[in-house]
């Protein structure tokens, strides 16, 4: 993507080896920001933008990956999206994504723009998540068309790899060596 | 340290460790993107559910999401403005924003949290000039709460071929015979529109050359 930088400062592969991109300066306030930024945040936000309601799935496991962050969201930590409100019209829908899931495969949610497929996709992802168990929880990667594949791979090391967390660690090694 | 290119083989093995795990890749936008993903970084066996404008054809399901029938659409603008029942507006409300999801949750929002009166709201949205501004909430652009940052997304992954996109536009404003399609306010193909640039892209256009319609007759 032309005009943008790479900036995974964080984790177990230096910035330089992300797509051979450098860290530049920070934009002044008032250009409009083209820069990419993957990093990951973990937790939740305050999930409210002049009353819409947007919950999160709340727990440690649970991840988003945010490729495009504007400044204003660089301090915010982020947890995937769910749907809060009990109207929803899509139950068809949502249990062939729930079937085919489980048995492990790759589910595509296409429409037209505002449509509702991202809200579909956080519903889906609420009902799976009280239905089986997501011990490893919910990666959630949003625009990653916006990012190098590079700096993706690094923000998923970051959260998976041995060395980003120290539960996942422990938990691994206790599996290799009951 | 790992090389850029073996990274994606990298993630692969990571994540072929973490079996109780869903991925999800909300917004994907290139078949490229979605297949070097999928076929590269992602395991065998790993659910992955995706949100993409198009089909793309890495993925073992497809699922397309439809529009809502009218009276679901004004249930969910009551349900999103916590309306009660009974206000002979809100069906006006949906027929002009098209039934669209994202446009009524906005303005539902609004409703709830401005305790705008559907009467103010409505001639705002039926106004094509105040129409995008009543649909933006909030001061960031956040394209899930924002028609204009949604519109905006599909602007910026726009590659502009100009005739076959001018040829597609000029299909969608006006008909055959040159007169205004039904539902846009555009008058028939306009005069400076009928030179050689114009028609060597829309064939409409130049039909419409061959054939002058009435405001061609009357202004050149």
């Amino acid at each position: 993507m032309a005009g943008a930088s790479s900036r995974s400062n964080v984790g177990v592969l230096p910035p330089e080896a992300s797509g051979g991109q450098r860290e530049t300066p920070e934009p002044p306030p008032s250009q409009p920001s083209n820069r990419v930024d993957v990093d990951l945040k973990v937790g939740r936000n305050t999930g409210r933008v002049k009353g819409v309601d947007i919950g999160h799935i709340e727990g440690p496991a649970a991840v988003t990956v945010n490729a495009l962050a504007t400044p204003a969201k660089e301090d915010q930590v982020y947890a995937p999206p769910v749907a809060r409100h009990a109207f929803f019209r899509r139950s068809d829908e949502l249990d062939r994504i729930e079937r085919r899931l489980r048995s492990g495969d790759t589910v595509l949610v296409h429409g037209m723009a505002g449509i509702g497929k991202t809200t579909v996709a956080a519903e889906a992802v609420k009902r799976l998540h009280g239905a089986i168990a997501l011990d490893e929880g919910i990666l959630w990667l949003s625009e990653i068309d916006e990012a190098p594949m590079a700096a993706i791979c690094d923000a998923i090391a970051r959260r998976f790899g041995d060395d980003a967390n120290p539960n996942a660690r422990a938990r691994n090694e206790a599996r290799r060596h009951p | 340290m790992l090389a850029p290119e073996t990274k994606p083989d990298a993630t692969r093995d990571l994540l072929a460790k973490h079996r109780s795990l869903l991925l999800v890749l909300d917004h994907l936008i290139s078949s490229e993107t979605a297949h070097r993903f999928i076929s590269v970084c992602v395991p065998d066996g790993l659910p992955v559910l995706s949100t993409s404008r198009s089909r793309h054809a890495v993925f073992n399901e497809s699922i397309p999401i439809r529009e809502l029938a009218a009276e679901d659409t004004e249930a969910l603008f009551r349900d999103r403005a916590e309306l009660s029942q009974g206000d002979n507006l809100v069906a006006e409300i949906c027929r002009t924003l098209d039934y669209h999801p994202l446009a009524l949750t906005i303005a539902a929002a609004r409703v709830k949290t401005e305790e705008l009166p559907l009467s103010r709201l409505l001639p705002r949205l039926a106004d094509e000039k105040t129409r995008l501004r009543a649909l933006r909430v909030g001061e960031n652009a956040d394209r899930d709460r924002n028609v204009w940052a949604s519109l905006n997304l599909s602007y910026r992954a726009w590659k502009f071929r100009p005739a076959a996109d001018l040829h597609v536009v000029s299909r969608v404003l006006w008909r055959d015979d040159g007169s205004p399609a039904p539902g846009q306010s555009l008058g028939p193909v306009p005069n400076r529109m009928r030179g050689p640039g114009w028609t060597a892209c829309c064939p409409v256009v130049s039909r419409a050359r061959r054939q002058p319609c009435r405001s061609a007759e009357t202004g050149a």
